[in-house]
């Protein structure tokens, strides 16, 4: 069996240089041990008093460790680490199928323990038995009381074991920045119900290249802030990351980025990448940061309802930090509190395109809702545009033209 | 639609999206009104509610309404409904608006006073109070000069379960311009 899982290891496909060995026993092997050992101490009492303890004596799990990683070691060309340093786990999981009814042994042995255990569900989800737990339950437990309820020394087992073993890896970060160049599109799956009312996203366009090309179970996506389905992303584009979980490839080289960039920006025109390089664990923590606090930028279409002076558009360009307060736009008081919130615009510029349209350029604070700063929301959102221009002014499209935050980060090497 | 339906638009923002359309208000772009009219045809306290496509809604005057066909002052909005229930002290907490007063379609948010009249503004919707419109409460004009914009009387959150049954038993857009045409 060992040979098998060298094999696995060999044609798994994981680019890992490190691994660790490590064994999973079945917990009745705790309650075995102890009648060992309560055997042992009864027959050897004369040999053993004073010169051997319980805890002397090593654990077979220990044992096991001294011997066997360090023979997959050879076979398979990865150096074992123990602990949680390396990145590729093999877990060999032995199991009994007697194993469940020979610990509820435990149940008349500590009864009150395992009753209430067994009432808090949402506790002990996993199981009220752990090895830990049988071990210190044990402690407890008088050597006559045991000997009633359990045979010294233990009976021999009648079934054979299972031998089964899993592989896993720790996930890595791939982050990015990502640009959307259409009005149809929402950033992740949007769903009323359970039924889709988008056939696609960012997510999974760029998601479901990056599972493919890494060989990963599942890709989580993070983004530092996202738009509205009718809104473009242009500039640089949206700094986001995808956690890879379980990943094959971990390792990727400058041509693999150039690969990957271009597998993911071949799929569908309308989303583009680009900056795409591996990101730290920690450094994922700035996203969030970013959308709380970077500022944005924007460019609004506006439409006035009647004509408007030039003169009178142009004063917007001379507001400098204009403070807004903000109700919750009525479009998003479904799902948000209603609560007033301070936002900044830190400067405007316009660009007239016809009597009654004009291009508005808008730095503002992290958080400003852009639409509600031209239409004004029914006067939630105050100043606005209207009160400001003295004309109604509403917003015809929207484009984010830069996300101000400094990423990905890449880690110097150490 | 699927993949091949949605293009990429790298182009500047007027020429992302179809400038023909004709210019509408934000009332009339994001949200559909359902009316409510007064049984009473001399007295016509014809209501109307705009739904936004999330579901939220404001209780508003219908353009039949005498204030706006008359052009009539309001003296005050008053909220104090009955002596224990003043909706202007209405809390909604959270996401879930925990706390908003319980509203029937035929619960009253205001009494509107006017010179020789005093109208009843009702909920419209069973829904849950989110607020009354403060701007209107400290300047009532706006009631009559932006029924649908600024002078909206409240905002509510209409319940998920009643709410397809309430926008039967009011009329369309359509079905109220036509019996508003026929009694001119």
């Amino acid at each position: 069996k060992m040979q098998q899982i060298i094999n696995s290891i060999k044609t798994s496909g994981y680019d890992a240089d490190r691994f660790t060995l490590s064994i999973s026993l079945p917990i009745s092997l705790s309650i075995r041990e102890h009648s060992l050992w309560l055997y042992y101490e009864k027959e050897g009492k004369e040999i053993l008093e004073g010169k051997l303890k319980k805890e002397d004596i090593v654990p077979l799990k220990q044992i096991w460790k001294y011997i066997y990683p360090h023979n997959v070691t050879s076979e398979v060309g990865l150096i074992h680490e123990s602990g949680d340093t390396a990145d590729f786990f093999v877990e060999l999981v032995i199991q009994w199928e007697k194993d469940e009814i020979e610990m509820q042994v435990m149940e008349r042995l500590c009864p009150k323990e395992y009753k209430e255990r067994a009432k808090k569900t949402n506790v002990y989800n996993m199981g009220v038995y752990s090895r830990q737990g049988v071990d210190n339950s044990l402690g407890s437990v008088s050597h006559t009381k045991f000997m009633e309820e359990f045979s010294v020394p233990p009976p021999v087992p009648d079934t054979p074991f299972q031998l089964d073993f899993r592989m896993s890896r720790s996930s890595i970060w791939l982050g990015g920045r990502y640009c959307k160049y259409t009005r149809e599109l929402p950033q992740t799956p949007w769903l009323i119900k359970g039924v889709r009312k988008c056939f696609s996203s960012v997510e999974e366009l760029i998601g479901d290249k990056v599972k493919e090309f890494l060989d990963c179970e599942q890709v989580k996506f993070l983004a530092s802030g996202r738009e509205d389905v009718d809104v473009r992303m242009l500039g640089s584009g949206r700094p986001f990351a995808f956690e890879c979980v379980n990943s094959k490839k971990t390792k990727l080289s400058q041509s693999d980025f150039e690969d990957l960039t271009k597998l993911i920006n071949d799929h569908h025109k309308a989303v583009q990448v680009n900056s795409l390089a591996l990101v730290s664990k920690s450094s994922i923590k700035r996203l969030k940061q970013g959308e709380e606090e970077k500022r944005k930028q924007y460019t609004a279409l506006c439409i006035t309802k009647d004509p408007y002076e030039l003169e009178n558009i142009k004063k917007l360009e001379e507001f400098k930090d204009l403070v807004l307060k903000q109700e919750t736009p009525i479009r998003v008081l479904h799902r948000r509190a209603n609560a007033i919130r301070d936002k900044i615009v830190h400067s405007m510029t316009v660009t007239q395109l016809n009597s009654t349209l004009f291009k508005l350029g808008v730095i503002s604070s992290a958080g400003t809702y852009i639409k509600e700063l031209v239409h004004g929301d029914f006067e939630r959102t105050k100043p606005n545009l209207c009160s400001i221009l003295g004309v109604d002014t509403d917003i015809l499209a929207l484009d984010v033209t830069e996300v101000f935050l400094e990423w990905p980060l890449v880690e110097k090497e150490a | 639609s699927d993949l091949s339906s949605i293009k990429a638009n790298k182009g500047p923002i007027e020429d992302s999206i179809d400038l023909t359309e004709k210019y509408q208000s934000v009332t009339e772009r994001y949200y559909t009104p359902y009316y409510k009219i007064d049984e009473d045809r001399t007295r016509k306290n014809d209501l109307c509610l705009q739904l936004h496509s999330n579901r939220i809604s404001l209780v508003t005057l219908a353009p039949s309404h005498p204030i706006l066909t008359k052009n009539l002052q309001i003296k005050e909005v008053d909220c104090q409904v009955t002596k224990s229930l003043d909706r202007k002290k209405n809390k909604a907490v959270g996401k879930g608006k925990k706390g908003g007063q319980n509203l029937d379609p035929t619960s009253i948010l205001c009494h509107l006073e006017t010179e020789d009249a005093r109208y009843a503004v009702e909920a419209i919707a069973p829904s849950k109070l989110i607020c009354m419109n403060k701007l209107v409460l400290d300047n009532p004009s706006l009631i009559r000069n932006r029924p649908d914009a600024e002078g909206h009387i409240a905002i509510l959150l209409p319940y998920l379960g009643q709410i397809e049954e309430c926008k039967a038993s009011l009329l369309s857009k359509e079905a109220y311009d036509k019996i508003i045409s026929e009694e001119r």
